[in-house]
């Protein structure tokens, strides 16, 4: 998993909670170099699991509202360090269509190694969008709170629905937009 | 924890952090040094390439410029893509005016009875094939021309055709010397045509000639004879008897005169009778000469048309008729034949032209000895046939012979060493015994030693089997 995911849910929890809870998380962790991320990294996925299990022990919050939070912030940091991805008069149905050509096409040229979840997408009209996501680490929550985190930056009104494919662990969910004209 | 504790670990955690970032950053620096390199490397190559292509394209370009031919490049829906300056002088049309035409704007349209045979350049039924053909265009004046095209597919990296590229070359003054080649051939033909008839009557008059010799001889022998008849002694015997018409018995017992008239009118008669009978023979003769100059014609009228007909024949009969022919000839000049028949063959062919063929043989020699003045004029006549299943047919004589170099020219149309000769009779000989299948041959060892000509003929069918012509 790229560094950046790391140190944006670190940033996240010390805004969002406090800087002692996320010392307190890295260190119940035990991660073996101490978690010192470095958003150029790449880190093994099982700490961010435990990261986000320590996470919610210590905060009382279920695992999924945590990503789906962590996902919203993620979201607006992509936002502001990366804006040529984001040009003026996109919207958020054509934007996440594009997500496994484009986005995922340029962070590839970049990292070739990153291991990326696998969006399919099919417009079931100009206002619905349907999103395959296929992932090996069951992130769909996470998913989910980058699709709200899109829906919020392109200030349009959609309704989501998340459907987990019954019998793959989450690794396979559906995600369908349907945009409401104003 | 105090709040120091966790300041202190957060720094920790930042340095180790920072000093990740760092060796990442010298790494991924690093690799990016390593691809600059190479993107270098690559830039210098590419600009290697470049320039080659460009250098490869101008010559391209001077030696498209440069043919006699005019180039075309046309697209599957027959859009010319490209044209050589060439093209200009061919059809008026600057290279610039012809991008974007389509070749079927350059044909003479099919309505107006010309071919349109432009569709190859568009082969999207067809398939890309490489095809000659003839067009005729439309010059940018107006006029017209034939151009000749080879047209072949041309092929991109990857295999695909996408274009035909055609050399055309103006061929209409060539179209036009061809026109005149075939009329000046006709001319020719028409010309080979007279000749040839002038040849058949060459050989008619000759053929002719020869045997009006033996039917001269033949008619001044019987008016001879009839000159020398006894007929007038059969005249004064009648006289005789009218004058005494009154007292004829006493005339034919008492009168010395009327008693030798029985004795007298036998010997007349018996003079008439013989005279008969020569006369009768060389009337035959004259009859034989007659009919072979009306089978000479006949022949040779059927070497301008088709051959006479044919039979089975004994080759023996076929030597005995020619010999026949010269029989008076030969007593004349006191030459001795010599007959060696060693086989009896038949031959399936048109009986006049070999009898024509032997009789032309007999004459030569006859001359030959004529020329020679031997002692003992001799002409052997042989009959045989070969191990190769033919049948020879010769005549030697023992005459003036033939040089070497003569050999090989004697059959040539037009080749004579006789004063009053015409070259023809052995010529059409040759031909004759080719157009049977057969030839003729020739042998002499030399000035003063003979000669021997032979007609070979195919034993049995002549025409089924041909023999190698001579020479």
């Amino acid at each position: 998993m790229k560094g950046i995911v790391f140190t944006e849910f670190l940033e996240m929890v010390e805004k969002t909670f406090s800087p002692e809870t996320a010392d307190q998380i890295i260190l119940a962790s035990e991660l073996p170099h101490g978690g010192a991320y470095t958003a150029v990294g790449t880190y093994p996925h099982a700490e961010m699991v435990s990261l986000v299990v320590h996470l919610s022990e210590v905060s009382a919050t279920p695992v999924p509202d945590l990503l789906r939070t962590f996902g919203r912030h993620l979201f607006s940091r992509f936002v502001a360090l990366y804006p040529a991805f984001f040009p003026s008069g996109m919207d958020t149905l054509t934007f996440l269509a594009g997500v496994e050509t484009h986005i995922h096409a340029e962070v590839l040229k970049l990292y070739p190694d990153a291991q990326l979840p696998r969006f399919d997408t099919r417009r079931a009209g100009e206002d619905e969008l349907v999103m395959d996501y296929r992932s090996d680490r069951a992130m769909h929550d996470l998913a989910e709170g980058l699709i709200h985190g899109c829906i919020q930056h392109f200030g349009e009104r959609v309704h989501l629905r998340k459907e987990v494919v019954d019998g793959t662990g989450g690794t396979c969910a559906r995600f369908v937009l349907r945009r409401e004209r104003l | 924890m105090s709040e120091i504790e966790l300041l202190q670990r957060r720094l920790s955690r930042e340095r180790l952090a920072r000093k990740e970032a760092e060796r990442l950053l010298e790494e991924k620096s690093r690799a990016l040094f390593e691809t600059n390199l190479k993107l270098q490397e690559h830039a210098t190559h590419l600009e290697a390439e470049i320039t080659e292509r460009k250098r490869t394209e101008a010559r391209f370009r001077n030696i498209t410029e440069s043919l006699a031919e005019g180039l075309l490049l046309v697209a599957p829906d027959g859009v010319i893509l490209y044209a050589n300056q060439r093209m200009t002088n061919l059809i008026g049309h600057s290279p610039g005016e012809l991008l974007g035409k389509t070749i079927r704007d350059l044909v003479v349209p099919a309505a107006e009875g010309q071919p349109a045979r432009a569709q190859f350049w568009e082969f999207e039924d067809t398939g890309p094939v490489c095809i000659t053909a003839d067009l005729e265009l439309c010059h940018k004046d107006g006029h017209r021309l034939t151009a000749q095209v080879h047209a072949a597919p041309y092929y991109d990296s990857s295999g695909t055709c996408r274009a035909m590229i055609g050399a055309l070359t103006d061929i209409s003054d060539r179209r036009r010397a061809e026109a005149e080649l075939v009329r000046l051939n006709d001319r020719l033909v028409e010309a080979s045509r007279l000749a040839g008839m002038a040849e058949v009557a060459t050989g008619v008059l000759h053929n002719v000639g020869n045997v009006l010799n033996s039917v001269n001889v033949s008619s001044t022998l019987i008016r001879d004879q009839l000159r020398q008849s006894r007929l007038s002694h059969l005249l004064r015997a009648i006289a005789l008897l009218r004058e005494h018409e009154a007292n004829l018995p006493d005339f034919l017992s008492r009168d010395p005169r009327g008693r030798q008239l029985p004795a007298f009118l036998q010997l007349v008669t018996t003079h008439l009778q013989e005279e008969n009978l020569r006369l009768l023979k060389e009337a035959d003769g004259l009859d034989a000469n007659l009919q072979h100059i009306k089978h000479i014609v006949a022949m040779q009228q059927s070497f301008a048309r088709v051959g006479g007909a044919e039979e089975t024949i004994a080759a023996r009969d076929l030597l005995e008729q020619a010999i026949e022919l010269h029989t008076g000839a030969l007593q004349r000049d006191h030459i001795e034949l010599i007959r060696h028949y060693q086989a009896h063959p038949t031959l399936l062919v048109d009986r006049h032209k070999v009898v024509q063929i032997l009789v032309n043989f007999l004459r030569n020699a006859r001359h030959a000895l004529a020329e020679a003045k031997v002692p003992t004029p001799t002409i052997t006549v042989l009959l045989e046939t070969t191990p190769e299943q033919t049948v020879r047919l010769a005549v030697t004589d023992n005459g003036i012979g033939i040089p070497t170099e003569n050999l090989t020219r004697i059959f040539s149309h037009g080749f004579t060493t006789k004063r009053d000769g015409h070259g023809f009779g052995l010529h059409s000989g040759a031909l004759a015994a080719r157009e049977m299948g057969g030839r003729i041959t020739v042998a002499s060892e030399g000035p003063g030693r003979g000669a021997t000509f032979a007609l070979e003929l195919p034993a049995g069918a002549a025409s089924r089997n041909p023999l190698r012509p001579p020479g």
